[in-house]
């Protein structure tokens, strides 16, 4: 990873610190009960981004095809 | 009674096709923006009521009948257009613009329709519209499959009218799909809004239109199909698993996409997952939040349309790998597919986070733990794909820029900057939404936790791309889709009777070769035309269509 990109994720990790910080002070009207905890929102976008990438990719080892077949359906109509 | 006909909002729309498809030059640029506009007038002077009934072939048509859902649509419907012909004026297709006019009309014709007859005609116009924008920009093949998938949908659809008229006429009403006549015609609305196993259709067909006509078709389709689905099924439980299906589905396919439009076409049946989704919770909050939704997607998907189309009429390619280095050259396509990709992933202060709030209350207050689980992750999941992964690797990477064949021309400019100022403005002042769409107005739109709750679900969701945007990186390779069934298992089947027939000719007794050569002479003539299934001739289509319509009129009449 380059330094940029490091700093890049630092800033963000640092500035997600914050909103679990403040959202630590304010008042919460959860459903489901863990939705209200402080800080959920942020751990559950990074797993479900993890996910999505992961599973994005599993399938395209999948049902991926050749650059070949894909140029030509490029050229399809 | 007739004032009312002569305020339809479809009105407009169909006689500005016409004049559009006769006159030429400013004239014509004229028309292409005023009947728009004078459809959205006439959204809002149409009386809040039922129109006349006209009686045809024993039935009472009712062509126009307004409510707040038709308003809403309409309203959405009306702006779209106006947005997407302003984008079109560089573009002097004559017969794309009849046909964007009359796609249009037939979209406000669906949503004003007072009956089921007269719904149906207006969906046929509908497809008929839309395939001619494809069509034109010479997208054959992709066009007869459009026509094709949409012929099947309206066979479907009508078979279940047809077989529903006998029990309580063609007043549009609420159905259950507990019947063959309702489940024919949820299965012939639900091909219309994408939902599995034909969702392929969507980034088959949009992806082949011109730069300009593409914003019309992510417009008006599936958004329709939405309308009549709220009209038709509201709380049908079985469309809360086809919209997740349809989400992830969305998600998946748009995180690996290398061509923009394509990306954008998957990202579409994503989202109208999520609209689904709330028709099948069907509170009434629910209900006007996938109503809301349908409102602000039509705007941001616009937007990025035409940011996509303005790439594509610049550089000639809207693929992610040829792209890059373009934002200092196109500022404002930037510009716009940096906000229409935040609205989409519910940025706050931008109006997908107003519509994205009210579907999660809505689902919040009904305790559905799983679709509220899912839809929040596939929230982020859509940060990555529409706020972060679009924008960055076409315009923001440090690259080589593709040569600009041509500058964004004003027109272009104005509709972008429109588009995206209405939904800055929605995304700032909730309340301008909630007067249109009255059912989110108890919905907690910018109070902190909910501020907070979004801005670390995206900023998770930032953090992942940084890490991981080297799996992120577009890639030339095509994703199997569900355009499989009909594209090569055809073609799979063919290959297989064509073996087994062979081996059979083969065990034949010489006295029978003569017969057997007629037949093998036959079956392949027959074989090399269905060879290019998804290609089909024209007559072979119409064909096919004759033959379904025929069976479920069958089923129908059973």
């Amino acid at each position: 990873m380059t330094m940029r990109r490091r700093l890049i994720a630092g800033a963000l990790a640092a500035f997600l610190a914050v909103c679990v910080v403040a959202d630590l002070f304010v008042a919460h009207h959860p459903a489901f009960g863990i939705d209200g905890t402080a800080g959920f929102a942020a751990w559950f976008g990074i797993i479900a981004s993890a996910v999505a990438i992961a599973l994005a990719l599993g399938w395209s080892r999948i049902a991926g095809r050749s650059e070949i077949v894909a140029e030509e359906e490029e050229r399809d109509g | 009674m007739a004032e009312t006909l002569l305020l339809a909002p479809w009105l407009p729309l169909l006689v500005g096709s016409v004049l559009v498809a006769v006159l030429r030059g400013l004239v014509q640029d004229v028309v292409f923006v005023a009947a728009p506009m004078l459809a959205l007038v006439f959204v809002w002077m149409v009386p809040q009521a039922a129109g006349p009934g006209i009686d045809w072939l024993g039935l009472t048509l009712m062509p126009i009948a307004s409510d707040p859902t038709a308003r809403l649509f309409g309203t959405a419907f009306a702006l779209a257009a106006i947005g997407g012909a302003v984008f079109a004026l560089p573009q002097r297709s004559s017969t794309e613009r009849a046909a964007a006019l009359l796609y249009a009309g037939s979209a406000q014709g669906v949503v004003f329709a007072g009956d089921l007859v007269t719904l149906f005609l207006f969906w046929e116009v509908m497809a008929i519209g839309s395939a001619v924008v494809i069509f034109s920009n010479g997208a054959s093949r992709a066009g007869l499959r459009y026509a094709l998938m949409h012929a099947f949908g309206g066979v479907l659809f009508f078979a279940g009218i047809a077989a529903s008229i006998g029990s309580g006429g063609t007043a549009i009403r609420p159905f259950a799909a507990d019947s063959i006549g309702s489940v024919l015609m949820l299965a012939g609305i639900l091909v219309n809004a994408g939902a599995p196993p034909v969702s392929a259709w969507v980034a088959d067909a949009y992806p082949r239109a011109s730069w300009s006509g593409a914003v019309f078709l992510s417009a008006f389709t599936t958004k329709a199909a939405v309308a009549v689905l709220i009209r038709l099924f509201p709380g049908e439980a079985a469309l809360v698993p086809i919209g997740l299906i349809m989400a992830v589905y969305g998600m998946v396919y748009a995180l690996l996409g290398n061509d923009i439009r394509r990306m954008l076409s998957y990202s579409i049946v994503g989202q109208v997952g999520f609209m689904v989704v709330a028709i099948g919770i069907g509170t009434p909050l629910a209900l006007a939040a996938a109503a809301a939704h349908a409102f602000v997607h039509i705007l941001y998907k616009g937007l990025l349309m035409m940011a996509a189309g303005t790439v594509l009429r610049a550089t000639g390619t809207t693929r992610l790998t040829a792209l890059g280095g373009l934002a200092r050259s196109m500022p404002f396509a930037t510009a716009a597919m940096i906000l229409g990709g935040l609205a989409l992933a519910a940025m706050p202060l931008t109006a997908g986070f107003v519509s994205k709030s009210a579907i999660m209350q809505a689902l919040a207050e009904e305790h559905a733990a799983v679709a509220w689980f899912a839809l929040t992750a596939i929230s982020a999941g859509s940060m990555l794909y529409a706020g972060l992964r679009l924008p960055w690797f076409a315009m923001l990477r440090s690259s080589t820029p593709p040569p600009l064949s041509l500058a964004t021309a004003p027109a272009m400019k104005l509709a972008m900057g429109g588009v995206g100022l209405v939904l800055l403005v929605v995304g700032v002042a909730p309340s301008l939404l909630m007067r249109i769409v009255p059912g989110i107005d108890a919905v907690a739109v910018l109070t902190p936790d909910h501020i907070l709750f979004q801005l670390q679900l995206l900023i998770g969701s930032s953090i992942c791309f940084v890490l991981f945007l080297g799996l992120l990186a577009p890639r030339a390779r095509a994703i199997r889709d569900t355009d499989w069934l009909w594209r090569s298992l055809p073609q799979l089947l063919v290959n297989a009777v064509r073996a087994i027939s062979r081996r059979g000719v083969a065990t034949i007794p010489s006295r029978a070769e003569v017969e057997a050569k007629k037949i093998r002479d036959l079956s392949e003539a027959w074989m090399q035309r269905t060879m290019d299934a998804g290609n089909w001739r024209t007559g072979d289509i119409a064909l096919v269509a004759t033959a379904l319509l025929g069976i479920c009129l069958f089923i129908a009449a059973m």
